[in-house]
């Protein structure tokens, strides 16, 4: 840092930039507080915000609704935090072209209500949807437990606008649904947690939302039965917009009100025209013979929106988050394996979700006790995983361990060329300094 | 280093069969798809990974210019060695390394051609959605630098949606993979800048691709109009009516001339525009949709509405698409083959304006368009020896680009820049944008690969820019 606070003031006072060093207390990055908090309310603020950042060395973290802003490695330092909350406008939105663009700041849910006026959706379904906007979850990028098939987030961006460490506004793309004018600059900036630059605005191609929905919750009491449904329909010739499974306490925790008496379920939401969810259906119960109860509930949003807010909201005190990625066909090998670490440690309440499409589940863990105990759990879950070929990300971490272990699995080939992108983008690690892979 | 000594090194690492370096030997590298000439110094064909790598660290330590090469079928310029250097070929890497159909996987080498992998595949149900139309002869590495798009990218999409990981070659040699078998994997997006990049970053030495379940049940509709701009707004109403067919193609009244009177596909002659319309998908739906298009087109005051009765008859209606370009050779000897894309609502006023410009420069415009896309394919016909229709060609086609900028479209809907529309990239990008984006090449510390394209030079002027896109010749199957 290389300004103290009446510096600052006078430094922004000039530019007429919103600047808020009062109530800074509430808005913690890894027990650090900012010195003040900057609002931005046009691209032009936010670069000029950059562009003073940039020059007189100070770290800057950007901050959309704050829902995951516990999520990478120990930041190094931090002096402002940019919020991108006066950045929240719809653009543009052609329903008939299907596009959409918009700035970063604006919620999920406002964004959701736009497109669903019009029958259509993009497929972002991040926990806390009031508050989580699109410039973090692009930023974070993933595309979680709840995702449509076929559907990743990275591929529904046509464009962006970004700001550049230094404060340089950059144009990427374009608003149309096919384009291959010059490198897709966007891509650095989905997933790249904010360490590259500022996503200040978003271009999507956004989908019909399926005229009619339904879910079937398929209760068995094997693994190995579990293993057989979500292969089955995975493999059959029928395409469900998401296939998810948990165990019967995980089930419970998500409060749905549905009686389950089996030791797992397998959660199969259909969509599309009504005659084809419903030969989906049939469908279902025909490949899985073998199973003798299945749950159809016609109105089965709530349980989605459940599923996409497990773990919501976090008290990382007691609490961790763990993702983990794996080909679809060893999801249920791997949740198995952790399973079994429970009894090898003094009790951990384990709680999982797993999709068998995409090949993630997330891992709640609760009731943690000793640092040691943990980095030791952390350590065996990454041992599992890696026997089958997955990678972790630790989402979310007691704070006291955080210096004590990397986030990410990546490997270190990956990490230098990495490097090389934090070098040349931002050069002065300006941008959230040491929090992404490779404490990069 | 001396040209022999790299010659010399080059054919220890692969045998001195696969080294090319005479004259006469090296002219069948000297074009791709465009009319670009220009030779390499030498042309080295690697067999694995490995020996790509060494053939890279020599051409870094003496920084050589490095043109990566797969079939050859670019229609920008990109395969060309304009300043020549060492052009990789890929012809040898045609490795199906492995098939995950449990995942929906896998694994092949850069020099497998498209539809080859779609066969491999098949005996499991699945596909490989990308379908640019030169599948038959483009390689997945090309297919890879370009993002190719294809006829059924409307519903399925382009080439970055469906590769999940690669490994990749620096231009030290270093080999990297971004991204890998699973879905998400950690740190930046390299893959996804990777693809699309013509080859001016890193080579794709090994390539993870998903595969996908075939549709159950397919139709094929064929709608002739009265009027272009009826055709263009059906294309919106469907858009906008919640379907999103696997395909929407449309050809106007002079493509349709040109393909009957040589592949007589049975298109009416009368039309001003045709639309190809395919839906695919489980029975149930595919019906329910097709009712629904069936209503949309009902709206219009067609002159035919006809569903292909079986896959013969299905097969009959894309072949006269397929051969469109093929058959302007009857029209005239040389066209200029546009790529752009626009906002699908602004069909009917793009395709308006060119039709004025056709009549301004008084040369004739066939249109082929991925209409559901919005991408624009305005093949204006010419003749190469009349030095003054070429010039008006060109111009012409610089005229369209701007008028697709102006409306919210963009330069390229699928052929890449490469050295046909380097000079047109300022219409989109500022010097920042464009700063940004090369800052990629010192990030990659790539500057020896594929050198001086898709960044504007500013030295060329317009009738030397254009020569690029124009196709003299073309075969019965070209399918663009
Ligand atoms: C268990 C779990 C499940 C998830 N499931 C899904 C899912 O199903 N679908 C899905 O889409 N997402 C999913 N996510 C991702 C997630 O919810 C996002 O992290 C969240 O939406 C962040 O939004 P935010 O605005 O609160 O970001 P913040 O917490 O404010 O910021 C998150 C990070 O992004 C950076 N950042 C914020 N705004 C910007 C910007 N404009 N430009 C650059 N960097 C910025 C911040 O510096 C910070 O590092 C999941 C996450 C978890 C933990
Ligand atoms: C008749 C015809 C129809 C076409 N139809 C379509 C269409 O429908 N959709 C579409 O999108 N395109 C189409 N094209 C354009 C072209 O076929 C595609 O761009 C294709 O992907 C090029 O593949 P290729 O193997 O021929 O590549 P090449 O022309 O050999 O090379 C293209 C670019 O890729 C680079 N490259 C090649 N291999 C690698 C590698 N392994 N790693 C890194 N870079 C590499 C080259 O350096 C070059 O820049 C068509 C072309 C023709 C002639």
């Amino acid at each position: 840092m290389s300004l103290n606070n009446p510096q600052l003031q006078k430094l922004f006072g000039k530019t007429g930039i919103t600047i808020n060093s009062n109530s800074v207390s509430g808005y913690l990055v890894d027990n650090q507080t900012p010195m003040a908090i900057i609002y931005p309310k046009t691209i032009q603020e936010l670069s000029t915000t950059l562009k003073i950042a940039s020059e007189n060395h100070l770290n800057v973290v950007p901050s959309g609704g704050n829902s995951r802003m516990n999520l990478g490695n120990q930041i190094n330092a931090i002096d402002l935090m940019i919020s991108m909350s006066n950045l929240d406008n719809i653009l543009n939105h052609n329903p008939a072209d299907l596009t959409v663009r918009v700035q970063s700041g604006i919620t999920i849910e406002k964004f959701s209500k736009l497109l669903s006026q019009h029958n259509q959706f993009v497929p972002i379904d991040p926990p806390l949807p009031n508050i989580a906007t699109i410039g973090g979850t692009l930023a974070v990028g993933f595309t979680g437990p709840l995702k449509w098939m076929g559907g990743n987030l990275r591929d529904t961006v046509i464009g962006m606008t970004i700001v550049e460490s230094d404060g340089t506004i950059v144009k990427t793309g374009g608003n149309v649904v096919k384009n291959v004018t010059g490198y897709e600059m966007s891509k650095l900036h989905i997933g790249g947690l904010g360490t590259l630059g500022i996503i200040a605005e978003v271009a999507f191609k956004i989908s019909p939302l399926p005229h009619h929905e339904t879910t079937i919750l398929i209760p068995v009491n094997k693994s190995n039965d579990l293993s057989q449904v979500t292969h089955d329909i995975f493999q059959s010739h029928i395409t469900p917009l998401s296939i998810v499974s948990m165990d019967v306490s995980t089930f419970k925790s998500l409060k749905i009100k549905c009686k389950l008496d089996s030791k797992y379920v397998a959660c199969i939401r259909l969509g599309g025209r009504r005659n084809e969810v419903q030969r989906m259906s049939t469908e279902i119960k025909k490949i899985c013979q073998y199973v003798d109860d299945f749950i159809e509930l016609d109105k089965s949003n709530f349980i989605w929106n459940k599923i996409a807010n497990f773990g919501y909201p976090v008290s990382p005190k007691n609490r961790m988050i763990i993702r983990i990625t794996s080909l679809p066909s060893k999801t249920i090998s791997i949740t198995n394996q952790i399973r079994k670490i429970n009894t090898s440690f003094s009790p951990v309440d384990f709680k999982i979700i797993s999709d068998h499409t995409h090949g993630n589940s997330i891992i709640l863990c609760d009731n943690l006790t000793t640092s040691q105990y943990i980095l030791e759990l952390i350590k065996e879950i990454r041992e599992k995983v890696h026997q089958y070929n997955g990678c972790v990300i630790l989402e979310s971490i007691p704070q006291n361990i955080k210096s004590q272990c990397e986030i990410w699995d990546a490997n270190p080939n990956t990490i230098q060329l990495m490097g090389k992108f934090k070098k040349t983008y931002d050069p002065f690690q300006t941008l959230n300094p040491g929090r992404f892979a490779g404490r990069i | 280093m001396s040209l022999n000594e790299i010659i010399y090194k080059f054919e220890n690492i692969v045998g001195s069969s696969y080294v090319i370096h005479a004259t006469e030997d090296l002219i069948a590298y000297e074009y791709d798809g465009s009319i670009d000439r220009s030779l390499p110094n030498i042309v080295v064909i690697p067999k694995n990974t490995k020996q790509i790598s060494e053939i890279l660290k020599i051409c870094y330590t003496n920084q050589v210019p490095v043109i990566a090469r797969g079939a050859g079928t670019g229609l920008s310029g990109g395969a060309i060695a304009q300043n020549g250097g060492v052009s990789i070929g890929f012809s040898r890497m045609t490795e199906i390394i492995e098939i995950d159909p449990e995942n929906h996987l896998a694994i092949v080498e850069p020099g497998v051609i498209n539809s080859e992998l779609s066969e491999k595949v098949s005996e499991y149900n699945l596909y490989y959605a990308p379908d640019p139309s030169s599948q038959q002869v483009c390689t997945l590495g090309g297919n890879i630098a370009e993002n190719s798009g294809g006829l059924h990218c409307l519903k399925y999409g382009v080439t970055t949606n469906h590769i999940i990981g690669m490994e990749i070659a620096l231009s030290n040699g270093d080999l990297v993979w971004v991204g890998d078998k699973t879905r998400e994997s950690p740190g930046y997006d390299l893959r996804g800048i990777v693809i699309g990049s013509e080859g001016t970053l890193a080579l794709a030495t090994k390539l993870v691709v998903r595969l996908l379940k075939k549709p159950e049940t397919v139709k094929t509709f064929l709608a002739a109009f009265k009027s272009i701009s009826d055709a263009s707004e059906v294309v919106s109403q469907i858009i906008s009516s919640g379907i999103i067919p696997s395909a929407i193609e449309m050809m106007d009244k002079l493509a349709i001339s040109a393909v009957e009177s040589s592949i007589n596909p049975g298109y009416p002659h009368n039309a001003e525009a045709i639309l190809l319309v395919e839906i695919d998908g489980l029975h149930e739906a595919v019906i329910e949709e097709s009712k629904d298009i069936t209503q949309i087109f009902k709206q219009y005051d067609l002159l035919e509405l006809r569903e292909a009765q079986d896959e013969k008859e299905r097969i009959n209606l894309w072949k006269g698409r397929k051969g469109v370009l093929g058959a302007l050779g009857h029209l005239a000897p040389n066209y200029y083959l546009v790529d752009g894309t626009i906002p699908r609502t602004k069909l009917v006023e793009v395709l308006e304006k060119i039709n004025q410009i056709s009549k301004k420069i008084k040369l004739p415009i066939a249109n082929v368009l991925h209409a559901g896309d919005g991408n624009l394919h305005p093949a204006i016909l010419f003749n190469e020896r009349n030095t003054s229709e070429r010039d008006k060609a060109l111009e012409a086609g610089a005229e369209i680009l701007k008028i697709c900028v102006e409306v919210g479209g963009v330069l390229s809907g699928e052929h890449g820049i490469g050295l046909e529309k380097q000079e047109y990239m300022p219409l989109m990008f500022n010097q920042s944008d464009l700063k940004s984006m090369s800052n990629l090449i010192y990030a990659f510390d790539s500057p020896n690969f594929n050198p001086n394209k898709i960044f504007p030079t500013g030295k060329k002027n317009i009738t030397e820019i254009n020569q690029s896109g124009i196709i003299s010749q073309s075969g019965s199957e070209i399918f663009i």
